[in-house]
């Protein structure tokens, strides 16, 4: 690879990206603006922007690897991102949760909690859980776009990280969620014609769809413990707790309750915004991590076929290189810059969205809701926010132990899920619930996912090494399957408990509260429909 | 029998569940391209 036109193709695009963060810095005027970029984002710039959001580098990288390793079972988390990530989350959470947002003038998704339940401890509760949650996440992500470019132009570490974090605060500091959207845009598209490019050039070496997936089938006897890389891993082994439990409802479920995708859906004007976007999200997280595994799983029989070796084997047991060696070995060198770009914008997008929805949190939900003030400096407040987000990022990231950096996404995702899931549930779909039971529900799945994080859950007590320190013992029950149960599975229903049980011991909401709560939607639409209809005659 | 080369029934379904629901996300996009736009969303703007 020319290190020259490497470095010529990144100055282009950080120029770009620049530019594009300007543009949005032009037309980012009021809080509204800033925080949810207006309420009248493009359809396209929506979908691409939750889309490249959800999907950063240890998707296509890590996960991609994975599937290099156990092959192609891993599409069932493909199929759950497309199907509940998009299509249930679009049409049924984020029509009402536009709606609702609207209807009670809410900036971020704390506030949107926090105003359904009249409550202000839920806007700063919840801004707490993102603001000192996301950052060990942010810092993964920020190590693995740090890395990438220390590996691929020969520069500092440090350096790299500095230079990202300079980059990627500049447009999420100037522009807001429309910097970040519009970037993420752009970055969703990069990413998504790459993608696109390795499948089809993928099927096409290896003959086609059919005959690749029997040549991969055909060499199920080199699969390391039996089974093969288009077989279910078998029922009850250790893989297949870690394949269902941890990867399809961890993730697959976990991606309902991120506060920085549910606050894309407040970012359209209308519901025809979200029908169109339903389009572009699906084709999007099909083309970028459907293609990141199914290119995953066959690069075993490129390696075969080219080198006698089995993927893991080819990169001597870290499948994190499986997808980089096979694209350094098998594609044309000009894919190899258009990769890395790739990759790169995949970092920066899902990073630009964390350090938003942490600027917003720690100035909208937490100081200001603290300090009782309206309105007044809520940018400025959020841009001090953003800063210091950026700020505990870069130094996490410096001084974290690796054990801990490589399970920040699984801990984020696994807090996020179990503090939020059942609360935001309830908001849109049970008029029922009430404040005590939304704080109640808030509490307890925050807290039951943290303690299982830390006690149970193999992989995350083990990394934080609380429960060794404190107990002498990695983890406290060392039984399978319970090491390798995702919190998710624990907390989720535990905190759906609390929030129903609480609601019905508790004075149901004041009828005015939730009328306007629920203003144009389900039942109150219809008759909205027919108003309108009367008064247009 | 194989189809698409894929033998076991939970793999081959995860591949085509992935197909159809993206299959499903552009059909439901075309056909409700146009439907969704509310009165009260352009008053309030």
């Amino acid at each position: 690879m020319d290190l020259v036109i490497l470095t010529i193709v990144l100055v282009i695009y950080f120029s770009v990206v620049c530019c594009v963060g300007y543009l949005a810095w032009k037309r980012s005027k009021s809080s509204e603006e800033f925080l949810i970029a207006g309420r009248k984002t493009h359809p396209y710039v929506m979908a691409l922007s939750y889309g490249a959001t959800f999907i950063s580098t240890a998707a296509i990288i890590g996960f991609g690897g994975v599937a290099g390793q156990f092959g192609m079972s891993l599409l069932w988390l493909t199929f759950l991102n497309v199907f509940i990530g998009v299509l249930i989350a679009f049409i049924f959470l984020g029509k009402r949760t536009r709606r609702m947002g609207r209807n009670l003038d809410s900036l971020t998704f704390p506030e949107f909690l926090s105003r359904r339940f009249n409550s202000k401890f839920i806007q700063y509760f919840s801004g707490a859980v993102i603001f000192f949650g996301m950052p060990i996440y942010a810092s993964v992500v920020l190590i693995g776009a740090g890395r990438f470019m220390e590996t691929a132009l020969s520069l500092d570490f440090h350096l790299s990280l500095l230079i990202l974090s300079v980059v990627v605060a500049f447009y999420v500091i100037s522009g807001g969620l429309k910097g970040v959207m519009y970037t993420d845009a752009l970055q969703g598209t990069i990413m998504f014609c790459g993608m696109l490019f390795l499948l089809i050039f993928t099927y096409w070496n290896l003959g086609g769809v059919v005959e690749a997936h029997t040549a991969l089938t055909n060499m199920a006897y080199l699969f390391p413990g039996g089974g093969g890389w288009t077989t279910f891993p078998e029922l009850g082994s250790p893989f297949w707790w870690s394949l269902v439990s941890t990867i399809i409802i961890g993730v697959g479920i976990g991606v309902l309750a991120q506060p920085q995708l549910v606050v894309r859906f407040m970012t359209v004007k209308s519901d025809k915004g979200l029908n169109r976007a339903v389009l572009m999200g699906g084709l999007f997280i099909t083309g970028t991590v459907g293609s990141a595994y199914i290119v995953g799983s066959l690069t075993n029989v490129y390696f075969l076929n080219h080198f006698g070796q089995i993927a893991v084997d080819m990169v001597g047991g870290n499948i994190d290189k499986i997808i980089p060696t096979f694209i350094n070995l098998a594609l044309p060198e000009w894919f190899t810059y258009v990769f890395l770009l790739t990759l790169l914008a995949a970092a920066m997008s899902t990073l630009s969205s964390q350090y938003h929805a942490q600027g917003t949190s720690l100035g909208r939900d937490i100081y200001e809701t603290l300090k009782k003030k309206k309105e007044i400096g809520s940018i400025s407040l959020t841009r001090i926010g953003i800063l210091i987000a950026v700020v505990l990022s870069f130094v996490l990231a410096l001084v974290l132990p690796g054990g801990v950096v490589a399970q920040g996404t699984a801990l984020f995702y696994g807090i996020c899920a179990a503090a939020f899931l059942s609360v935001y549930l309830c908001a849109l779909f049970w008029k029922r619930t009430t404040r005590e039971g939304a704080i109640a529900g808030l509490v307890s799945g925050t807290t039951v996912s943290l303690f299982w994080l830390i006690f149970f859950f193999g992989k995350t007590a083990e990394g934080l090494g609380i429960c060794e320190f404190l107990t002498g013992q990695p983890y406290l029950i060392p039984a399978v399957p319970w090491p390798t149960i995702d919190p998710l599975i624990i907390a989720v229903p535990i905190s759906f408990i609390f929030t129903i049980v609480v609601s019905l011991l508790t004075k149901p909401m004041a009828k005015e509260h939730i009328e306007k709560c629920y203003e144009g939607i389900g039942s109150n639409n219809s008759k909205n429909n027919q108003k309108t209809e009367i008064s247009g005659k | 029998m194989m189809i698409l080369g894929i033998p076991d029934p939970w793999v081959l379904s995860g591949y085509l569940l992935l197909i159809i629901s993206t299959l499903l996300c552009v059909a439901y996009g075309i056909i409700n391209w146009n439907k969704g736009d509310d009165e009260s969303d352009s008053d309030s703007d």
